[in-house]
Parts: structure tokens; sequence; C-alpha cells
């Protein structure tokens, strides 16, 4: 099922687009500031290490400065006008789906959150049965045999074939 | 060169490298068949499979995942008009109406021929351009090594940006993750909050599956790819309509070997990559046919070249990872990570420190080519039904395989936490438009640049001026000023256009896509295709082909 209307999703992606920038500005913001802590050149005169950072984050900050001012910018058209900015097009034109994007996130935290305590077979197994049974509804058999199959599989791709180490968990092997 | 030739043939000739070969171009063809992944991630997600291996043999299989990855990627665009990687969209411009006229097998043996043809002179000319390329390099310092690295970012923002601003930014986080770790020129440690596991920096592999394997997964899921059911035509190749009539091959040889050529060049430039060198293939035999009206209602020249040219860049794109250690595309990126991973530094030395390596790896390309070609030939079909394994199924079990993968890099949490952050990232930067292939690259380019501008630094004693006065770094400083007016002499035209159509009286739809912003889009790594009905792409690939 299409999670949004086309009204919703074209108020959506304008404003996933802000908070993107947003929170990037701020990430290059925190950058910058770290990076100005540290010496610009070395006490002989030779690039110091703070002498990349600082310019890595003062381009970013006002790259980011201005990609956010364009997605506010078109917000105000788009509310205006009706006119979306061109990468929002795709955004509205055929149905998203957020809903099973969040659950696969969900999942996949709630995977890496376990896997060292349940172990790789048992973790994999559980994200495996939670998103199955969210993406490939109905299929009761399918899914099972693939939540069994695929861990079991994948650790003996690992551990035995290519003696790469997996944590056991809560399986003593 | 026909001795270190031989050399490397000798190095791969054994049991064990040839199965290693056959596995990599079959999980190549694998990758390149799945609509979603494209061969950054392919080369992404398979990078800790080879963990166990010898460097050539794991060099050797990452190489055929990448370039079977192309030969795949035609066969969901000839039959369901969906390309399998972004580099094979051209192919749907002939490829699908040749489908629909019931001329599926010729438009794929052809597709496989010109593949290997195109494999085959590639093959032919890096052995060539390899050493003389690595010559030329060999007489780079330290300012020419920075330069041509900036040269190569440049290059890719400006050829593939899709917003140019985006492109730098993205590059920029690239450059930024880089600085994590100790700094090499004074020891301090830089951006580490105090984590042990962070002194070394922020690995490559995982950021790498986390950007192309789960940012892609992750974006197909957001488009809707799970509710998607694909309709393929059955084809076998003992029925007499799947082979290609003699005509078919005559009139395929040329748009072949000019394929073939303008591919491996366009491959050579960093940034460029094989879908910009499929479709300027494409435009190239549009515009050398006697009947230009045929393409695009299935005429067999139109599949022919841009499978050739796709081919020969994957190849080209060898020649600057090889010879100068700079990636050009998203996937060469990946390549050189699995380099660096086993201690090998590509670069001016590579061929005269590892010449078995170097030599090795070229050698398998000409036997993963017949390799390539006998399989595709004769597993067309068993590759279009792997293709028919749902999305819904597909993307749960490629998560598995991306976490479990990046935990078995260093046996950390970390890494498998970094990958995720990454995932994230990665699906944001495709739903905006920014380039997660310039991020990977400046990744892995960050530490040289830093390094080689420090020692530019120490040798001119702080002046800047070294980059004018010596003759190699001002003709690379005046390819990168070029490198930058083309896009501002690029608008300029455009606007003389518009002015002239708009005195004319031409109406243009301000919807139009141009050619640059769709190859960007398409471009390896950085935006593949959905796996969508063939009708739901019907409508955009003739708005490409016909720009």
């Amino acid at each position: 099922m299409p999670d949004r209307p086309e009204g919703d999703r074209r108020k959506g992606a304008t404003w996933t687009r802000i908070a993107f920038f947003s929170i990037l500005l701020l990430i290059v913001c925190g950058y910058t500031i770290l990076a100005f802590d540290l010496q610009w050149s070395t006490n002989s005169g030779r690039m110091g290490p703070g002498f990349f950072p600082r310019i890595i984050g003062s381009i970013g900050i006002m790259i980011c400065v201005g990609a956010l001012f364009t997605s506010i910018r078109q917000k105000k058209a788009s509310e205006v006008a009706g006119v979306l900015p061109a990468d929002d097009n795709e955004e509205v034109a055929s149905p998203k789906y957020p809903g099973a994007t969040a659950l696969a996130v969900a999942s996949s935290l709630i995977f890496v959150g376990t896997l060292t305590t349940l172990g790789a077979i048992v973790a994999s197994a559980v994200f495996l049965f939670i998103l199955l049974t969210y993406l490939n509804r109905n299929k009761w058999v399918m899914n099972i045999l693939i939540t069994i199959l695929v861990p079991v599989a994948m650790y003996s791709l690992f551990s035995v074939g290519l003696n790469a180490e997996l944590p056991s968990g809560i399986i003593p092997w | 060169m026909f001795e270190d030739l031989i050399m490397g043939l000798t190095e791969i000739l054994t049991v064990y490298n040839i199965l290693i070969l056959t596995s990599g171009v079959a999980l190549g063809m694998v990758v390149g068949v799945m609509p979603g992944l494209g061969p950054a991630a392919g080369i992404a997600i398979l990078l800790p499979l080879t963990f166990g291996m010898e460097p050539t043999s794991a060099i050797i299989m990452l190489a055929a995942v990448y370039y079977g990855s192309m030969y795949g990627g035609s066969i969901t665009s000839i039959l369901i008009n969906t390309p399998g990687e972004a580099a094979t969209v051209a192919a749907t411009f002939d490829g699908y109406p040749m489908t629909k006229q019931g001329r599926a097998g010729p438009a794929l043996v052809i597709s496989a021929v010109a593949s290997f043809v195109a494999g085959s002179i590639g093959a032919i000319l890096i052995s060539f351009f390899a050493p003389a390329t690595a010559a030329v390099a060999r007489t780079f310092g330290p300012p020419e090594l920075f330069l041509v690295v900036m040269a190569g970012l440049l290059m890719l923002v400006v050829i593939i940006g899709k917003n140019r601003m985006l492109g730098v930014l993205s590059a920029l986080i690239g450059f930024g993750l880089a600085t994590v770790g100790i700094d090499v020129g004074v020891g301090t440690q830089r951006f580490t909050f105090g984590s042990s596991e962070l002194i070394n920096g922020i690995d490559f592999v995982p950021v790498a599956i986390g950007l192309f394997g789960i940012g892609e997964i992750l974006h197909a899921i957001w488009r809707g790819d799970q509710k998607k059911t694909l309709q393929y035509k059955k084809i076998s190749f003992r029925s007499k309509d799947f082979w290609p009539t003699r005509k078919d091959y005559k009139d395929t040889a040329a748009p072949m070997a000019r394929g073939s050529f303008l591919g491996f060049a366009v491959g050579i430039a960093p940034g460029a990559g094989a879908t910009v060198a499929s479709l300027m293939s494409y435009n190239v035999e549009k515009m050398a046919s006697k009947r230009p009206d045929k393409f695009g209602k299935g005429a067999v020249e139109g599949v022919a070249g841009p499978e050739a040219a796709n081919n020969a860049a994957s190849v080209g794109a060898m020649v600057p990872l090889i010879t100068i250690g700079i990636p050009g595309s998203g996937a060469t990126a990946v390549l050189l990570a699995g380099f660096l991973m086993w201690g090998l530094q590509p670069g001016p030395l590579l061929m005269e420190q590892n010449p078995e390596f170097a030599w090795g790896l070229i050698a398998s390309m000409y036997l993963g080519n017949v390799m390539l070609f006998v399989v595709n030939i004769f597993m067309i079909p068993t590759f279009a039904s792997i293709a028919r394994v749902p999305f819904r199924i597909l993307a749960p079990v490629v998560v598995v395989l991306c976490t479990l993968g990046s935990y078995t890099v260093h046996g950390s949490i970390m890494d498998v936490g970094i990958m995720l952050v990454c995932g994230l990232l990665g699906f944001f930067m495709r739903r905006f438009g920014m380039s997660p292939a310039a991020l990977v690259i400046a990744l892995v380019l960050g530490p040289l640049a830093e390094e080689t501008l420090r020692q530019t630094m120490i040798i001119s004693n702080g002046d800047f001026s070294i980059f004018i006065e010596r003759s190699t770094s001002l003709i690379i400083l005046v390819m990168i000023v070029a490198l930058l007016a083309i896009p501002v002499i690029g608008r300029i035209a455009r606007s003389r256009l518009k002015n002239r159509d708009k005195i004319a009286g031409i109406h243009r739809n301000p919807q139009e896509s141009d050619f640059e912003n769709e190859a960007t889009e398409l471009h390896e790594g950085a935006g593949v295709r959905p796996a969508s009905t063939a009708d739901d792409n019907a409508e955009r690939n003739a708005e490409l082909r016909d720009n």
C-alpha cells in the first residue's frame, strides 16, 4: 500500500530535504569547530594536522548553507506556485514507501544491536523473519525456510569456508 | 610486453585461479542481472568473501565481478527494459524493441558477442597502455600526484554531478572521513573522540558496503521495488530464433569496433565511466547509420555499439587505477580498496615492483572474457531466471550478507555500526542528488592528497608557486582549468542556443532532461535504475535516447 497521497508526498519531500541538510550542516559545523582546535601549521612552519580539516570544514559549511537555503527557497516557491524542485519530481511522481524503509532501518538496528549478544545465526534469523514477514507477506513456508537456511549458510560460508570470525552468541559453536 | 603478459598468464593458469575466475564472472553476471545492484555494490558486498584468498586470486575475482556485471546488466535491459545496472541503459533503446519483435535471442547474443569483442580489444589495449601510462606516471613527483588526485575528483564531479555543488559536498564528506585517525605529519589524533578503534582511521570497506549495498537496498525499498513483479519472455538457446542472422553479424561488425575503441578511450578518463561511454556510442552509431530512423525501433547496431563501449570502458577504467592509483568510478574505488587491503599500492611502481600481480590481472582479463562469452551464451536463460528472484526476498538476504561481511573485516561491531550509518547516509544521498561515488573516491584518495600536498610544501618550503614552476604540473593545472571551464562554456552555449530558439520561435520543453544529467543519475554505483516494470521505464528510456 502506498503510504501517502501525492499532496503529502509533495510536502514531505521538501521537509525531508530541509531536515537532511540541517543535520548535515550541524555535523559539518561540529567537525569544523574541532578542526579549528587543531594546528594550521607546525612550529617549523609545515602543514599542521588542522590544515586539511579546516579547509574541508569551511567549504563544507558554505555548501551546506547554500543547499539548505536553496531547499527553503524551493519550499516557499512550491507553496506559492506549486512548482517542485527538480530533484523532488521523482519523489512525488510515484508512490513511495517510507513505512517499509523505516521498518528496514529499525530491524537493521535491532540486528546490529543484538549481533554480538545473540550471535550471527540467531540475530540474522530474527532480522530475516521480521523483514520477510512484512515484505513477503503471507508466504509463511518460504519465509521460515529462508529464515533458517540463509543464516546457517552465511555462517558456514564465513566461519567454515572463509575462516572468518563471527560472533557465536547464545549458540555455543 | 609479451614476455610480461606470458608471465602473467603463467601466474594465473592454475586450477584454483581458473575456478576463482569462473566464480567471479558468474557472480558478476548475477550482480549484473539483479536490478538494484550495481557493480560497486556487488564488489563491496563480495569483498569480505575474498579475505581468505591470495592477493592475486582475490583481485582477479573482484575484477571479474566488475566486468562480469557489465555482461549481465544487459540481459534485463533487453528482456524487460530494466537495466540491471546503469551502464547498460543504452541496451534498452533497441534491445527491448527487438524483444517485442520476437528477436530477444539475437539481441542477447549480439550483446554477448559485442561484450566479448570489446573486452578482448580492451585487454589488448590495456597491455600497451598500462606500461606506457606507468612510464609517464613514474616521472610524477608529489605536486603532480596531488594535482592528478584533484583532477580525478574534479572530473568526477564535473562530468557526473547531477548537482555539482552537492557532488563537491559529497567529496568533502569523503575527505572529512579520511581525516579521522592519526595525522601522519605530526602524529596528532584527529576526530577519534578517545576511541582506540578510530585511531587507525575509518576503514574503507564498511563505508563502501554501507553506501553502495545498504544505501541502494534502502532506496529500492523506499521506491517500492518489493511491490513490483517482473514479466519475462521465456527464451531458449535451442530455439532456432535464438541465434542472429549473418546479416546481423555483418551490420554489427563496425559498431562493435567503434564502440570498443570509443569505450576504452572514455573509460581511461577518470569520472566518465561506462555509462557515458555507452550513451556516447549510441549517439555515434545513430549518426553513422544510413538509416538513423531505425534506431529506437529495434536496430541491432544500437545494441552492439553501446554494449561494446560499456565493456571496453570498464577495462579502460583499469588503466588509471593500476598505473596512477586513481579510481575513476565507485566500482574502481572499491577495487582500489581491495588492492590496499592486501598491501598493494596501485600506482606507477606497481608494474615494476609487483609485475606478477599487475600482469596477472591483465592476463586474467583475456581469460575472463573468453569464460564470460561461453557462460553468457549458454546460460542466458539461467541468468534470466535468476533475475526473477523477487526483490522482497533478495533485500533482507543482501542486508544480512552486508552486515556479516562488515563484521568479518576486523571482527569489530564498530565497523558494522559505521556500515549502517553509511547505509542511511547513502540512502539520503541518493534521494537528494548527492554522489556516493564521489564520497567513496574522496575517502580513498584523501590520505594520498594530504600526503602529497604535505610533501609538495616541504619541497617548496611552503611556496604554492611550485605548481606552475614544474612543467608537468603546469600541464595538469591547465587541464584542471579547462575541466572547470567545461560547465561554464556549456552553460553559455545552452543560453545562446535558447536565445536563438527564442528569436526563431522554437519551443523547447522545459522538463526535457539533458544528456549530461541523465548520464549522471545513471552513473554506476551512484544511482542504478529501479527494478520497475517494462512500461514504467519505456517512456524515460525513450526520452534519454532521443536526447
